[in-house]
């Protein structure tokens, strides 16, 4: 007998890695320019039954994202990468770790403070504690690689 | 109780303009019963990207990509194999993919793998356990968008539709929504199908895979030159993506 049950999709988003010159690579998310709620890609990677469970790996993978992915390399303001104000991101990150670059984060153009901030990122996450990384990826809000989706089960 | 089996992954490497980086997320390539045939595939499938990549500083923007091992250390671990690194100028960043051409035609057969053995945030697979047949399968929609020149699929990614337990029913599933989808655009017939006079549906991402992970661009540059399309209804509009189930009680039926 077959039934039909809804599922939690753990799913990856899609990103874009593109160069259209030997400067700079673009990453960005794929969407869809749709009249659907969702306007993301997705690429599935597991389903639960529950979405507790679903949520307990979607952090597990997202922390394994931010051990790979630097945010800074993504070109673009900083809504690009917090849907925080510049002060408040500074306050919270100066409260969650130390050593912070002289200034704040402007944006993340090529004349920008840019190289500044990859830099400071890419010599301090190997000393974070996954806590300390889940407490500083909190705050970088608007880079993500990992949704749940409620999809139907046969 | 089930056994454990051992699968392989690709890691998400991703051409840049410089060579590739890798982002996160990982393609499951297929799984074996035991950890030494699992490794055995992983190494043999690891050489062979290496061989094509041929230059290991090409992964990742800077040393913190490419290797655990701060850059001064890193000098230290080549002078343990005999191995004489260039030294960083005061202001200026090593240039290693410029010192690996020009050091690599003096090494001795063993020396490459030092090299890549020290640089050890770049690898292209690996291996995971998890319970023997805790897998499902996710019917996708590919999600093809007009860019008002043909259609486009996104790099990645798509709508997941319904999973499955069975590969069998998935690929039925499919099956059907791939007729309709078909019918509904009016490539009915196989004459309709092979109609080159249809819309152009963009296939790189599909045909790019067996060149990973540096594609068909020589410079990484994004290009019109390397894009293919398929014709009419030749396209795929819905696929197939293995999932994991945690557990045999996630909701999916055995049926």
């Amino acid at each position: 007998m077959n039934s039909v049950h809804r599922v939690f999709v753990v799913a990856r988003l899609g990103w874009n890695v593109r160069s259209w010159n030997e400067s700079y690579t673009h990453f960005w998310p794929v969407t869809r320019d749709t009249a659907e709620p969702e306007d993301r890609q997705f690429v599935p990677i597991a389903a639960f039954a529950d979405r507790v469970a679903a949520e307990v790996r979607l952090r597990e993978l997202e922390l394994e994202a931010a051990r790979v992915f630097n945010p800074f390399w993504a070109l673009g303001h900083l809504s690009e990468l917090t849907t925080l104000p510049a002060p408040e991101l500074m306050t919270r990150l100066a409260a969650s770790v130390s050593s912070l670059p002289d200034t704040e984060i402007m944006h993340t153009t090529m004349r920008s403070n840019r190289d500044q901030w990859l830099a400071w990122w890419d010599d301090h996450i190997p000393s974070w504690s996954d806590e300390t990384l889940a407490t500083v990826w909190e705050l970088f809000d608007a880079v993500r690689f990992y949704a749940i989706l409620e999809v139907e089960a046969e | 109780m089930a056994g454990l089996e051992y699968v392989i992954r690709r890691l998400n490497w991703r051409r840049t303009h410089y060579g590739i980086v890798r982002m996160p997320g990982s393609v499951v390539i297929g799984a074996l019963p035991s950890l030494e045939e699992a490794e055995d595939d992983r190494a043999h499938r690891e050489a062979e990207v290496r061989a094509r990549v041929a230059n290991p500083f090409i992964c990742g923007p800077n040393h913190a990509s490419r290797s655990r091992l701060p850059e001064p250390i890193f000098c230290d671990w080549l002078r343990d194999a005999g191995i004489e690194p260039l030294q960083a100028g005061q202001k200026k960043p090593v240039n290693w993919v410029g010192w690996w051409e020009q050091a690599r035609v003096r090494f001795t057969p063993q020396q490459p793998a030092h090299v890549w053995a020290g640089l050890d945030r770049v690898r292209f697979f690996e291996v995971i356990t998890r319970p023997e047949g805790s897998v499902g399968y996710a019917v996708v929609r590919v999600d093809w968008e007009y860019n008002d020149n043909w259609m486009e699929p996104g790099t990645e990614g798509g709508t997941p539709i319904k999973v499955f337990r069975k590969w069998e029913k998935a690929e039925q599933h499919r099956r059907e929504l791939e007729e309709k989808k078909r019918h509904d655009l009016g490539y009915s017939s196989a004459e309709d199908s092979a109609d080159d006079r249809g819309a152009r549906y963009e296939t790189t991402r599909w045909t790019e895979e067996e060149l990973w992970p540096l594609g068909s661009s020589p410079n990484g540059l994004h290009s019109e030159i390397s894009t293919t399309f398929a014709y009419g209804g030749t396209a795929p509009f819905y696929e197939i993506v293995e999932v994991d189930l945690p557990s045999l009680h996630a909701g999916v039926s055995d049926e």
